[in-house]
């Protein structure tokens, strides 16, 4: 297995996924493993699988609201776990994430909005990978 | 007189107990008296004819030899001894021829044949003297005289003496009896009597001054105790006669000074028997002046006929008292009014005697009573007026009302466009999604058809026929397939890499993740028979390229429907009907397309349970009856802050359809529940609500002939709607 490291990509909405998935991979080509899960809980899961493997996780995109597991709870998880993962979060509500209580308890790096422009995407995506 | 009749019959009580023991003692005397003499007179009867026949015998043994030889002297010596006995008067001896001698008691010796003892009792007795040798020859006759009157009148004298010895003790004892009497019974008795006559005539001083200085020693003891008794009881008369006089006092000081007027009534004629001095302050009278008037000439003339009606009901014993107000005329002139009340002072089965009367001054409280009616007949005057002013100014308001109504109209369909206003940021979040994934596989497929494109041409044409038919295989195959999941493509992953590892061989990580992303699902040998030629890479690129082409044209297709879904719900909830017609209408697509607009609000905290039953069509303002779910549905999601289950219900009931909608939120506090269908009332916070919505959903219930019930309890909040078929 290659010693790479994954973005994960988590809402959910399936379609939302595989566009994301769609734009990440066109871009990255290969460089970073894509995995996609509908919902936080499966994300943890996956993470979990993930640093067994031995990857590095350096970025999740993460969805703010969803049933079960909301995005705030997961990303305090994920910093909990994780403290080097970066976390962009894809929303139709940004101003939700402005006005969050649990702003700094997170990795936050930036928030994008649906519709997402890909120039945008893949530049927030490119300077988290990078810094 | 009649104590004195008694005394004479009480006198003459020891007079006849004497004389009952006097007649007693003579009633057993008498006959035993009778019963002694008889047996007396019969005993000296008896002692003389024995005398009589000794003396015979005596007389013709011891006389004959004195006959016999004429011895004078033997006889007269014989007689004279026979004499000494007290019954023989005389003796006489004498021959056929002459007399030898006759000697009687008194004269001794006589001849004289005329001297013959004479009486009543004289009883003469020829006794015949025979000859010793001769029995059969009589030589002389002896002649006796027997007195009978000595014994006879010494019997008499006898009973005589009894008779007044017996008499003479009979009289001590009956004296001695009265006495005694008089003294035990009859003097003490008429003591006790004289002090009784006094204690009746209620000296109880003299009547017991009596009783103690008279000596009751010698009397019998019954009377002893009975003396001591009364005694007793007049002492506790005095007692109760001290007590009598001392409540009487009370009662004549209570009574004068009373605070109400108190007046005792004759039964029969009405009249005054006694007044208090209250009484008379009340009707203006003095006691004197008063007694004996009857109440109707102070009474006020309306309330006479009253009061004798009372009267009549009590007199008959329908009533035990009555009170009632009335008027009196006071002596001045004057009306006073006054609370009466009267009792009886005769028992229930007894006849009427007088009856006692209790006033009371209530002028004070007439003159206030009439003040008061005085002013309420103003007051109703002037509510009269005001009612006038109101009724004027309720037309003006109806009028109002009217213009408020098509106001009201209007606020309806304004209340939806409001609703529709809260919506619009959730539903631009949808439209959003769908319209992010358009974007993003349009991009996709702009970009593959861009430069991929000519790729795939270009190596359908190089391909050799074995590449091709890979190409052809991995296209078709992971196009069939329904997307694999994660955990599957991750496992699937592992395995290619594992087998690489273990066939030492070696490929661009591109591939594998083209290959896992595809659904590429192959065992060992594929796999290794896949990897084995390197010209398959190309045709991995190019299946993914046409696969991720097919993808993203799905995607667009799912996407749009999704926009176009919500559109359409936004178009039909704006929709304004102009028809003014109700129409048949499928109540469950309604219900769907108010909880598309609500999608994305319920979709992350909201269970939806939907229990739908086959129903008939509604008939109904379709464009009004969605706000009847939007605002029902909206009130549920706020109150349980958009986390927990909303059951909908559609349900047939009878002939209308029942909608239930059920929420586990708090609930609805009981203090308000009978509040939440007026207009402007509302629990949400300023800005969040217009507080019109269920006021407005009533009114469109009722505009379409449904009715609409709340039950609520925390956890479990149900709205249910009827609505007509």
């Amino acid at each position: 297995m290659p010693g790479r490291s994954a973005i994960v990509c988590v809402d959910d909405d399936d379609m939302i996924l595989v566009a994301l998935k769609q734009e990440l991979v066109e871009h990255f080509k290969g460089s970073y493993r894509i995995e996609t899960a509908i919902s936080a809980e499966e994300a943890l899961s996956i993470m979990g699988e993930l640093s067994e493997e031995g990857l590095r996780i350096p970025l999740v995109i993460s969805d703010w609201l969803m049933p079960g597991m909301n995005g705030d709870e997961f990303l305090i998880a994920v910093k909990d776990k994780y403290p080097n993962t970066k976390a962009i979060v894809v929303t139709g509500y940004a101003d939700m994430i402005t006005v969050s209580k649990t702003r700094n308890k997170i990795n936050l790096r930036g928030v994008i909005t649906k519709p997402w422009d890909k120039n945008e995407l893949i530049k927030k995506v490119e300077t988290c990978l990078k810094f | 007189m009649s104590a004195s009749n008694k005394s004479i019959r009480k006198l003459s009580l020891a007079g006849r107990l004497s004389a009952m023991v006097f007649l007693l003692g003579l009633l057993v005397y008498i006959p035993s008296s009778i019963y002694g003499a008889c047996n007396n007179l019969r005993r000296s009867k008896t002692e003389l004819i024995a005398y009589k026949n000794r003396l015979e015998l005596r007389v013709k043994t011891a006389f004959e030899p004195a006959v016999w030889n004429y011895d004078t002297e033997m006889l007269r010596k014989l007689i004279n001894a026979e004499l000494g006995n007290e019954n023989l008067k005389s003796v006489k001896v004498s021959t056929e021829d002459r007399t030898l001698i006759w000697i009687t008691s008194e004269n001794k010796e006589t001849f004289d044949e005329t001297a013959e003892p004479t009486g009543v009792y004289m009883d003469k007795h020829v006794i015949p003297i025979h000859r010793m040798d001769e029995p059969t020859q009589v030589i002389a006759y002896a002649t006796v005289w027997f007195d009978n009157a000595p014994s006879r009148n010494k019997f008499f004298s006898m009973l005589v003496s009894e008779i007044l010895v017996v008499g003479g003790i009979l009289l001590v004892v009956s004296v001695s009896v009265n006495i005694s009497s008089y003294i035990k019974l009859v003097r003490p008795t008429e003591t006790i009597r004289k002090s009784m006559v006094e204690a009746g005539r209620s000296a109880l001083i003299p009547a017991k001054e009596k009783i103690e200085k008279a000596s009751f020693k010698k009397a019998f003891p019954e009377i002893q105790s009975m003396a001591a008794d009364l005694e007793f009881m007049l002492d506790e008369i005095e007692k109760a006669n001290k007590k009598v006089r001392e409540s009487e006092a009370q009662f004549k000081a209570i009574f004068e000074q009373a605070g109400v007027g108190v007046a005792q009534f004759a039964a029969s004629s009405g009249e005054y028997i006694v007044t208090n001095q209250r009484y008379c302050d009340i009707t203006g009278y003095t006691q004197e002046e008063i007694k004996g008037l009857s109440f109707k000439a102070i009474t006020y003339e309306e309330d006479v006929p009253v009061q004798l009606k009372h009267i009549d009901d009590l007199l008959s014993g329908n009533v035990r008292g009555f009170s009632f107000e009335k008027r009196y005329v006071h002596k001045d002139g004057r009306i006073v009014w006054a609370e009466l009340t009267a009792s009886p002072l005769w028992g229930p089965d007894e006849e009427p005697t007088s009856y006692i009367v209790v006033i009371q001054d209530i002028t004070a409280r007439k003159t206030a009573e009439e003040k008061i009616k005085k002013l309420n007949e103003e007051l109703e005057e002037k509510v009269a007026e005001r009612t006038l002013d109101l009724e004027n100014t309720n037309c003006e308001l109806e009028a109002v009302i009217e213009d408020l109504k098509t106001a009201q109209d209007k606020l309806i369909s304004t209340e939806k466009m409001a609703v529709l206003g809260q919506l619009v940021a959730g539903i631009a979040h949808e439209l959003n999604t769908p319209l992010g994934i358009i974007n993003s596989a349009g991009g996709t497929m702009e970009r593959i058809l861009e430069n991929d494109i000519n790729m795939v041409i270009g190596f359908c044409d190089r391909a050799s026929r074995e590449v091709f038919e890979t190409y052809i295989k991995l296209a078709k195959a992971c196009a069939d397939d329904e997307e694999k999941d994660n955990a599957y493509k991750r496992n699937k992953r592992k395995m290619y890499y594992s087998i690489l590892e273990k066939n030492n061989m070696t490929i661009s990580d591109e591939v594998i993740e083209k290959l896992v992303d595809i659904g590429y699902d192959a065992d060992e040998e594929e796999f290794t028979e896949l990897i084995k030629n390197p010209e398959n890479t190309q045709a991995v690129k190019m299946a993914y390229s046409v696969i991720t082409m097919q993808k993203s044209a799905k995607m667009i297709k799912v996407s749009a429907e999704k926009a176009s879904k919500v559109i359409m719900a936004l178009k039909l909830y704006a929709h304004k009907d102009t028809s003014g017609e109700q129409v048949a209408h499928d109540v469950i697509k309604d219900i769907e397309m108010v909880l598309t607009l609500y999608y994305n609000q319920m979709k992350y905290g909201v269970e939806i349970i939907r229990n739908y039953e086959e129903v008939p069509p509604v008939i109904c303002f379709p464009d009004k009856l969605h706000q009847v779910w939007v605002n029902i549905i909206n009130n549920a999601l706020h109150s349980m802050d958009y986390k927990g289950r909303l059951i909908i219900s559609v349900a047939k009931s009878h002939d209308k359809v029942l909608v239930s909608i059920t929420d586990n939120g708090p609930g609805i506090p009981e203090h308000i529940l009978h509040r939440i269908f007026e207009p402007f009332f509302t629990t949400k916070k300023l800005g969040e609500g217009t507080g019109l919505g269920l006021d407005i959903v009533k009114r469109i219930l009722d505009e379409i002939n449904g009715s609409i019930e709340v039950e609520s309890k925390p956890g479990e909040t149900t709205f249910k709607i009827w609505l007509r078929t």
